[in-house]
């Protein structure tokens, strides 16, 4: 089906139901999901989906409708039901769809090979990676999968300002959660990665070798002293912070008040260290993409310049309210949701140490590996979360800790990040490399 | 894999206490509100279309065809569900939402293996292929013998007066700006509050190679309000909300001003808070949604895929001494109308009350098919997925501690020092260490047996076995909370309880050393 050409009849089909303006979002797409679990083929799913959501104005009033139904007589409900919606709802002044603006950036992040690939290579790398963590250390007694996930699809936006944009996109992930058992105490770990490109997933034994090396060195922590000590964040729960700072830099929360951010631009909020950047166009980045989930064009953009906040994400609407600028961050879940604000690529970005130095710095503290729970509190900014890890002494990783929770208030996170790792890599949304924060509070005995 | 109904065991336990929606909701109705919303319920514009074209025969036809290379067992699970959704913001409806999603997913189990894919295109020609796909798995090119199928009827846990469907949006309107207006109302440092309202109706077909073939509707909705307090720079939030599979008669016995008011009352609360202490000492979790606790500590490791797989703490334990005997444990689907609840689970199999620990003793296990098949055993009704497009996997419902027979103010009273935890926020485990951890988001401070001032940013971490076994009071008020469970990256409703518990000592995470 010519999906362009049907986002156009949907747009003429609003408004002659009665719409002033109107928006498509349509999603096509294609999912393989293999989870091996000791040669056992745990999950094999092959699948298709597709479904469209629009956006419907009625002068300043909206409503949004959705449906996988694409047959003509359903879609002309669907239709009538949008407007009549909107007719029910509520004028905001602010509401607004963006008009067609700049030249969308060509990004890598479609790989037209990955739909001819095999299947059977595809299941026999997730049966490799299964196979190899119980190779590489005899103590694994089960994982709770071996997994390969792709995907990939085509993506339709267009609104009755002229606005019309069609992109391709697709990911492969794989990753394996190993079980160790040793002297009648069990370790879970994961690891894994994602890719834009099939032929950019490493090979199966990098996986196996680090997710085991995490399980192993995690296995039979206890609790520490509670105490004022260093830690370091691993790269993997460095995100856990950025998540944080992300919810608090919403263009919508700040609006409303619901970010210890508010009234903060322009200050310093973190170490000279810290630079925090939204990325559209990192190349072949999960969040990469030509334009956001409303059209608007993406860009690379500072939030946080050497410790100084810049910048609040927007989408069209948010930025209509505050007389801005949309900064390209309008994000959905799927076609069944509209848009909010979110991330395209957003990351701490990296320093000059490897995450080695950073800990033969530390003479007493910790190395987190895991956490667990909320993180960071947008509200009040507050971070506190569960955690497990390593304790660091004289600059060497010492004995596994687990049980303990790390906190502190963001603002003094931020300030105290005394070093950043160079390990920054882009296989997912939200990343971070390796840093330390020169001090916070761990909870244990 | 043969799956005959579990036999009804009868057994003996302390009472179940059932009550109604407590703190601070269940309050009398205010009439003038009541009437103007239950006057002229109209039919939504638009009557959705059910798939009920997939008859008996072509189900039977497509369970022929995925088991057509081999296989233990296949199943099909054809889903419609209609969604509206309302969001009220800085005092306006900010968008009023409504979707259709269908579509069918077809599962063939050989052994161990499980393959599975999904369509939303209901034509013939793509159901046979999803057929065909789903039995890529099985090899042995031996048909097992497919049973005819039998409607078997399911019985009612989810009983609705006026399905949220046939109301219209303007009544749903009128309940979120009750709630609006009351949390604005409740004290001048609220700022900003936003009202969520969303509804759904699902219906379903299941049917399977062994004969069975279920139709059944599961409504849902939820009214959830936020609350913003700010004063002298201090910003916090509160948080509350009623979810059930209920039509719009619950509001003849809550008000929704009370929803509004709750959220406001925990938003300022803690704007005094002081900074958490840190260490081991009691806490004490309020009943209700506090059961979170129980969901996260517990409860995930009694599903049936970890013990399978050997991976949960509670594997091989069945009689044995895994909590203090003050704790009784429960997991139940066929409770009345609750969140968690269903009248059948996702794989047809009638739900029911299962007891995952009696007096501190670990009973069983919460199953699937394929687990339980695997295990010997018989399903449990505890097969959840969150769509067509998600496989079933063994999953909690309703989950909560019994009731025991100890005050909460002689929990406060016999506490030397120590927190008293009134609101949760979520929670996560590490099935296989059963390390768990929960944000606190309203807790005060216990000194010498009194209750003194709030403090906030505190975490609570702990060991689920190592926390049972140091429950040493059990409150007689046994309350519900509704929250929203996932794993393996699908979300399901599930609702939570608890009486009011102390547990002797937990690691409380804050900031102030």
């Amino acid at each position: 089906m010519d999906y362009k050409k049907l986002a156009s009849k949907l747009l003429d089909k609003a408004k002659k139901a009665g719409a002033t303006q109107a928006e498509v979002y349509l999603q096509s797409a294609e999912e393989l999901e293999i989870e091996i679990n000791k040669e056992k083929m745990q999950k094999l799913n092959r699948s298709a989906i597709k479904g469209v959501g629009l956006r419907i104005y009625v002068n300043k009033k909206m409503s949004f409708v959705y449906s996988s139904d694409f047959t003509e007589k359903e879609l002309d409900k669907l239709v009538e039901k949008g407007v009549a919606l909107a007719n029910e709802g509520m004028e905001d002044k602010f509401n607004i769809l963006p008009s067609p603006s700049g030249t969308p950036p060509k990004l890598d992040i479609f790989d037209a090979e990955l739909a001819n690939i095999d299947m059977e290579k595809k299941i026999d790398y997730a049966r490799e990676l299964d196979k190899l963590v119980f190779e590489i250390d005899p103590r694994v007694a089960n994982t709770r999968a071996s997994s390969y996930y792709d995907g990939y699809g085509e993506l339709i936006i267009a609104n009755t300002n002229g606005l019309m944009h069609s992109l391709q996109a697709s990911y492969c992930s794989v990753g394996t959660s190993p079980v160790i058992e040793d002297k009648g105490l069990k370790q879970v770990a994961y690891y894994g990665t994602a890719a834009r490109y099939y032929k950019d997933i490493p090979p199966a034994k990098e996986i196996a070798e680090e997710a085991v090396r995490r399980a192993s060195l995690l296995i039979g922590g206890e609790k520490v002293r509670t105490q004022k000590a260093p830690v370091v964040f691993d790269f993997r729960v460095g995100a856990s912070l950025l998540r944080g700072i992300l919810s608090a830099v919403n263009g919508e929360r700040v609006f409303r008040g619901e970010s210890f951010l508010v009234d903060k631009l322009g200050e310093e909020i973190g170490s000279e260290l810290v630079t925090v950047v939204d990325d559209g166009l990192v190349p072949k980045g999960m969040g990469s993409y030509p334009v956001d989930d409303e059209g608007v064009v993406t860009s690379t953009k500072k939030v946080v310049d050497k410790g100084v906040l810049k910048l609040y994400l927007y989408d069209s609407y948010t930025a209509n309210k505050v007389g801005t600028k949309s900064t390209g961050n309008a994000s959905r879940g799927s076609y069944s949701s509209r848009p909010s604000i979110g991330p395209t690529n957003f990351y701490l970005e990296k320093g000059d140490k490897s995450p080695q130095e950073i800990i033969k710095e530390v003479s007493s503290g910790f190395y987190a590996f895991n956490t667990m729970g909320g993180g960071v509190n947008p509200v009040t900014g507050m971070y506190s979360a569960g955690a497990a890890g390593v304790w660091i002494r004289n600059g060497q990783l010492a004995e596994p800790v687990a049980k303990v929770t790390i906190a502190a208030s963001l603002f003094d996170m931020l300030k105290g990040i005394d070093a950043i790792g160079n390990d920054l890599r882009f296989n997912s949304r939200v990343v971070s490399p390796t840093y330390r924060v020169k001090e916070m509070t761990v909870s244990g005995r | 894999m043969k799956i005959p109904e579990r036999p009804k065991k009868v057994m003996t336990r302390r009472e179940f206490v059932k009550k109604g929606i407590q703190g601070g909701i269940v309050v009398t109705a205010t009439p003038v509100i009541m009437s103007s919303l239950l006057s002229g319920c109209a039919p939504s514009p638009v009557a959705p279309k059910v798939p009920w074209q997939l008859t008996p025969e072509i189900l039977q036809k497509l369970l022929d065809i995925a088991l057509s290379k081999g296989g233990d067992f296949a199943d099909i699970y054809v889903e419609h569900r209609v969604s509206t959704r309302i969001s009220l913001e800085e005092n306006l409806v900010k968008s009023l939402d409504y979707g259709v999603s269908q579509g069918v997913g077809i599962r063939v189990i050989a052994g161990e293996e499980v393959g599975y894919s999904y369509t939303d295109d209901l034509a013939m020609k793509k159901l046979q292929e999803t057929a065909r796909t789903a039995a890529y798995i099985a090899a042995t090119g031996i048909k097992p013998s497919i049973a005819n199928l039998t409607e078997r009827s399911v019985k009612k846990n989810i009983i609705v007066e006026i399905g949220m469907d046939k109301v219209i949006e303007k009544k749903k309107v009128l309940l979120m700006q009750a709630a609006n207006e009351a949390a604005r109302a409740f004290d001048p440092a609220v700022k900003e509050v936003t009202v969520r309202y969303s509804d759904e109706i699902k219906n379903l077909i299941i049917a399977n190679s062994e004969g069975r073939l279920v139709h059944d509707e599961q409504p849902l909705f939820l009214l959830g309000v936020s609350a913003l307090a700010v004063r002298n720079g201090v910003r916090q939030m509160g948080s509350e909300s009623l979810s059930e599979r209920s039509g719009y008669e619950v509001f003849k016995r809550v008000n929704p001003s009370d929803l509004g008011k709750e959220a406001a009352r925990q938003a300022v609360a803690m704007l005094d808070a002081r900074e958490a202490p840190t260490g081991e000492m009691p806490v004490i979790i309020a009943n209700g949604w506090g059961g979170v606790l129980i969901h996260e500590a517990i409860g995930h490791g009694f599903e049936g895929d970890f013990i399978r797989k050997k991976t949960s703490f509670y594997t091989d334990k069945v009689g044995e001494k895994v909590a203090s005997e003050k704790v009784s444990i429960v997991d139940d689907g066929s409770l009345r109308n609750r969140r968690g609840t269903l009248n059948a689970d996702d794989e047809g199999t009638i739900t029911r009350r299962n007891i995952l620990i009696e007096n501190g003793i670990c009973q069983g296990f919460l199953y699937d098919i394929f687990n339980a098949g695997l295990m010997k055993t018989y399903s449990t009704g505890n097969a959840r997925r969150q769509s067509f497009r998600h496989i079933p996997i063994p999953r909690m419902t309703n989950t909560f501690m019994l009731a025991g027979e100890d005050a909460a103010e002689d929990m406060v009273r016999r506490t030397r020092r120590g927190l008293r935890v009134r609101n949760l926020g979520g929670g996560q485990v590490d099935i296989t260490s059963g390390n768990f951890v929960f944000q606190v988001t309203e807790a005060y401070m216990i000194e010498r047996g009194r209750t003194t001032y709030p403090v906030k940013g505190a975490t609570l971490i702990g060991n689920g076995p190592e926390v049972l076994t140091k429950v040493d009071m059990v409150g007689p008020d046994l309350d519900y909370g509704p929250g929203s469970c996932g794993k393996d990256g699908q979300s399901v409703p599930c609702c939570v309880g608890q009486p009011n518990v102390r547990i002797s000592a937990i690691t409380v995470g804050g900031t102030r050393v």
